[in-house]
């Protein structure tokens, strides 16, 4: 039985909507944690959860609401917002990918996307063991944290499956990078998946050398669910930007 | 247990917002979501005896405005089918300008959900409600709250794939953003 058959849309839905159970949980989280394609489901269904709330955070002016007066429509500046996750939502789909002429300023926009809807907090996800990316995620962290220096932003890295090697001290070619970031910076946080920890220890008999300091609490959508259900986190998957 | 009117009025003031979120993402019409939170408002304060539980005020509300609004459907249809209609009215899109924006964009998405598939998807994703508590808001069965969430969700990812950005202004909206 494949993953797909084993983990249909609707038990998806469960999952994203905190109606699993909690053991179906935990099975959940341990198959989620080393497959990528499970993992882009879910991430479209959170992005399409984000969708809706997006495009009904702020409302036209209710007519005998005094509460609503002063909200109209601000479309300008959250308009981007709900542009990033409309891009994020097609290029998972795969049509966004379709468009290379969009796809090489996919950052740029992701970036001004955030910067004009005053998003101060990222999640930037990681699944790919590949240098590049860990590159570019660290790119953009970082050019973000320079151009919004101001309290109250944040940024949080997410690595789980073969995104794992990013935080592994041993392997990971951006080590001294991630040290000293964490060390310029107190508002980023690096969080490497506890499933992922969990299946590699449970393959390798020995578990991973994660750099310390790299938070290894929770796994990779226990952590981006819980964040995006708080409201004021933007999701950017980080094989959809490209180098700085 | 405080359930008198004074109390609900309270959770009113403070819950109002929600619910003109909520009523105006069922019929996309300021001047329409406004009334039918007036009418709930109404009625909840007039049948303040009918709520028992306190902590369960907002699922409470909640369902007297989806009451409203299907007293307001039944004004314009016969019958409604709540799987099967798809609202009509379009005062919202009305101004070219919003026609143009991807705000309205997603909205029209969902205002060209069915009803039902509408009402589930933005109790469940808007509002935060279980899907125990949407069954008892909508007086439907969960496993039709489940299915209607999944089709909804199947139907707004299709379109978002059908989502061509070569030929619409979310081009245009890119070069301005760069």
């Amino acid at each position: 039985m494949s993953m797909h058959d084993k983990y249909s849309d609707e038990k998806l839905q469960l999952f994203v909507d905190d109606e699993m159970n909690s053991s179906d949980r935990a099975e959940f989280m341990e198959a989620i944690s080393n497959d990528d394609e499970l993992s882009n489901r879910v991430c479209e269904l959170v992005q399409l959860k984000d969708a809706v709330r997006l495009a009904y955070s702020e409302t036209p002016e209710s007519a005998h609401s005094t509460s609503h007066r002063d909200i109209t429509f601000h479309t300008y500046n959250w308009l981007n917002a709900v542009a990033a996750v409309l891009l994020l939502a097609i290029g998972t789909l795969g049509g966004w990918m379709l468009y290379p002429q969009f796809g090489a300023s996919n950052e740029a926009i992701n970036m001004a996307a955030v910067d004009q809807a005053q998003t101060e907090k990222i999640i930037l996800h990681i699944s790919k063991s590949d240098p590049k990316q860990f590159t570019a995620a660290l790119n953009y962290a970082e050019k973000f944290l320079t151009e919004h220096k101001t309290q109250g932003h944040q940024v949080d890295v997410v690595a789980h499956a073969g995104g794992l090697d990013m935080m592994r001290a041993d392997v990971s070619p951006i080590r001294e990078q991630i040290v000293t970031m964490m060390d310029r910076y107190d508002n980023i946080h690096f969080i490497a998946c506890a499933g992922a920890i969990k299946m590699y220890t449970k393959k390798n008999g020995v578990a991973p050398d994660i750099i310390q300091g790299v938070g290894t609490d929770y796994t990779a959508f226990d952590h981006i669910v819980g964040r995006l259900q708080t409201g004021g986190w933007k999701y950017i998957k980080v094989e959809s930007i490209k180098e700085i | 247990m405080r359930t008198n009117k004074s109390y609900i009025r309270g959770e009113l003031e403070k819950r109002r917002e929600l619910l003109y979120r909520l009523a105006y993402s069922w019929c996309h019409n300021p001047a329409l979501a406004d009334d039918l939170v007036q009418d709930a408002m109404v009625k909840a304060l007039r049948n303040a005896r009918q709520l028992k539980d306190a902590a369960a005020i907002k699922g409470w509300l909640s369902k007297i405005l989806a009451n409203c609004w299907y007293d307001h459907l039944r004004r314009y249809r016969e019958t409604v089918d709540l799987d099967k209609l798809p609202y009509e009215e379009t005062a919202s899109a009305g101004d070219e300008h919003e026609k143009q924006d991807i705000v309205s964009r997603v909205r029209a998405m969902i205002a060209e959900l069915p009803v039902g598939q509408r009402q589930v998807i933005t109790l469940v994703d808007l509002a935060g409600f279980s899907y125990v508590e949407i069954a008892d808001i909508l007086d439907i069965p969960v496993g039709t709250v489940m299915s209607r969430i999944s089709r909804a969700r199947k139907a707004l990812r299709a379109k978002l794939a059908d989502y061509d950005p070569r030929h619409d202004i979310l081009r245009a909206k890119i070069r301005r953003i760069k």
